[in-house]
Order: structure tokens, then sequence, then C-alpha cells
């Protein structure tokens, strides 16, 4: 996928995100995009490796910074919270541009959008972390997922780790949208 | 500086008390100057961009050495050295750009980024680029895009009440800290003069064909 293209993708994952009552902070983005890529299989390119927070894209979040720079996202703060990443104006624009891109991945962008739109930040460690168990060491059952969960990241709680299985495990047995046109 | 939680509840981060706040904004102030106005100073860019081409040609297979004592013995002196010597010759590695370095015939600016640009093509520096490279030959066109990494620069901040916000929050300066961002389109100052010309006359059409999908 082209850079701009991928520029569509993420300000419009945003936008959906924020429909769905997300602040749409950088945890929200990345794991959103982790689910969007790993899950739905669209084509961002971004390398994901296990980080404070669960999966995490040092890739992406220079393209985010470089989308800031474009003037196709600015920060809003969110207090008392971090801040938000809200798509501007040229984003919508930029989007206009791209019809066919946004319709192969728009269904993709609002499944995600609609799973995750409404998760706390601690949710979504839990949830992208047990997608990162799921996919990477093929375990299934959500006990397993649970402790691999926990084994991985202590500081949640056990019912944090329970719960972002169980949420997985509920947002996989949903139709998962192919690409349009795939 | 103190670790905290978020206020988030995520898990803890290295933040400041309040009372360090202010030296946290002029901390990250003075990095979005040094890279603005030093780092990405078109100047130290293109003679950075003539460094990189000339050790490419005169380094043995394109790349330092990686074994240790070979790696060390290759210091600053022998680089000067070797650009000097190679300037001189003009049969040896690297003399181009040996050449361009000792006598300042550096590239110049053809373009440099600006919002109006940027707006009608978030890639308008690439475009120019690649377009710049079809009409006058992609050996006197240099493209630079550089954008400081490392994300929001948000941290958690602790206040006199024991509270925990969002220093993005509390602070009206790193909220709206600019991203330290340059790009520039350079071209050999011998084409200066028509790339000029060549780029009023296309600007448009240029930045028009990258308008995505029809």
């Amino acid at each position: 996928m082209k850079r701009l293209q991928k520029a569509a993708v993420i300000t419009e994952l945003a936008d959906r995100l924020r429909e769905q009552g997300s602040w749409c902070g950088e945890t929200h983005l990345q794991k959103a995009a982790y689910f969007l890529q790993e899950l739905l299989r669209v084509p961002l390119g971004y390398d994901f490796v296990l980080y404070r927070y669960g999966p995490f894209s040092f890739d992406l979040r220079n393209e985010l910074t470089e989308l800031r720079a474009d003037g196709l996202l600015q920060l809003h703060p969110v207090p008392p919270y971090g801040p938000s990443f809200i798509p501007t104006e040229a984003s919508a624009e930029l989007r206009a541009k791209y019809p066919k891109t946004l319709s192969r991945y728009g269904e993709a962008i609002e499944f995600v959008a609609s799973a995750l739109g409404s998760k706390w930040v601690t949710d979504l460690e839990a949830i992208a972390t047990a997608l990162y168990v799921y996919e990477t060491e093929g375990i299934r059952s959500p006990e397993a997922l649970m402790r691999r969960v926990l084994e991985l990241k202590p500081h949640l709680s056990e019912e944090q780790a329970e719960s972002g299985a169980t949420e997985l495990l509920g947002i996989l047995e949903r139709p998962i949208p192919t690409a349009a046109g795939a | 500086m103190r670790i905290l939680v978020p206020p988030t509840g995520e898990a803890p981060a290295l933040g400041v008390e309040e009372g360090g706040l202010l030296s946290a904004e002029a901390l990250l102030l003075a990095r979005y100057f040094m890279f603005s106005q030093v780092y990405y100073h078109p100047i130290r860019v293109i003679y950075d961009i003539h460094l990189q081409r000339f050790l490419k040609e005169w380094l043995t297979g394109g790349q330092f050495s990686i074994e240790p004592d070979a790696h060390l013995e290759l210091t600053d002196n022998e680089v000067t050295a070797a650009i000097l010597e190679a300037a001189r010759d003009e049969t040896a590695e690297g003399n181009e750009w040996a050449d361009r370095i000792i006598s300042r015939r550096h590239f110049r600016i053809l373009w440099s980024r600006n919002p109006a640009d940027v707006r009608r093509n978030p890639d308008a520096g690439q475009a120019i680029a690649e377009a710049a490279a079809t009409e006058f030959g992609e050996e006197n066109v240099e493209h630079s895009k550089r954008v400081t990494g490392g994300g929001v620069g948000d941290f958690p901040v602790r206040l006199r009440d024991g509270r925990v916000e969002s220093s993005v929050a509390l602070s009206q300066t790193l909220e709206s800290l600019p991203v330290s961002a340059s790009e520039y389109v350079f071209v050999a100052p011998e084409r200066l003069q028509d790339a000029s010309a060549w780029l009023e006359q296309k600007r448009e059409e240029i930045l028009q064909t990258e308008e995505g999908e029809q």
C-alpha cells in the first residue's frame, strides 16, 4: 500500500473510532491498526512488536508523527488523559481522493472500530495481547490465552487478562469481513 | 522526576512533578529548535548527503568495516584527508562528491516544504523530486525528508494535590509544540536556473498528477 493510501486508511480509522466513542489516543490507534493488519489482513505493512502496552509499531508511531507534520492529524488534549488524535479537514480532502482504497477496506475499518471503539486503554492492552498470542503462538482456549497474557503482561490483573481473552474470542466469532475485490 | 501511574491506568511511566513541567517544556522547545534550525538546516542536510555519496564510493564495498579494530582506525582525520585527495584527482573514487564538498559546489534548493504544496499533495516533495529526476537526470537531483520521530511526547505529571494528569492536557506549550519536519528537493547548481524555471511552469501539473484514484 502506498503512503497516501495508508494515510487515508489511518485517518479514516481515527474518524470511525471517534464515532464509536473512542478518545482515539495513540494506544487506541496502535491497537486498532494491529487488529486491522493482523486480523483483517489490511496490508498496512507496519512491523509490530510486543511492547509495554501490548503490540506496538514504531513505524506506525513515526507515521502518526508524519501525518501530524503533514497536517492530516492534529492533537487535542483530553484532560486528565493523554491527547486525542483528530483527523483534520485536510485528511478529509485526502480521503476523497482515495475512494477505491476506502471502499476496499471500509468494512474492515468499521469492524475494528465497532469492536474496539468503546474499549478503555487497559482493555485494549489485554485484548490486543490476546490477539498477539492467538496469532503468534496458536493458543486457542480461553484459559490458556488468559494465562499467557498474564505471563507476558504481569501488571494486568487476572480479571483484565481474562476479560481480554474473552473479548477477543467474542470478536473472532463475528463474521470477519474480507477486503472488497480481494 | 517520578515514576507515576498515568491517568489512564496503564503501567507506570516516567513523569515529573508539577514543578518540573516548565523545565520539561523548555527542554522540549530547545529540542524542537535544535532540530529545525541546526540538524535540519538545508546546508547541513545537503553536505550530509554529499558526504554519504562520497563514502559509498570511497569505502571498500561501500560501507564501513565491521571489524572492530579496522572500524575504530578510520577516524575523521582519514576521511577528511581522503576527501581532499579525491577532490584533487579526477580519476579518484568519489571525486565528484569530494570536489563539491571542497569547492562548495553543493546542490542547491529547488523546492522546500511549504504548507500550500503539502496541502495539495502531502507527498509533494517526493512528486517534485521524481519529476525533476526524470527531467534533469537522477544524478542531478537529491530529495531529503526528515521528521522528528518519538511520538507525542506525552508523560504523566503529578500535581501538587497528588492527582496525576497528562502533560499535554496541562501544558498549552506542549499541546501546540509543532513537529520538526523538513523536506527539500536539491538540484545540481549547474542546473538550478533551468530547474527553477521548469518547476515554476510544471508545479501545478506535478502536484495534480498525484490526485490519487480517479
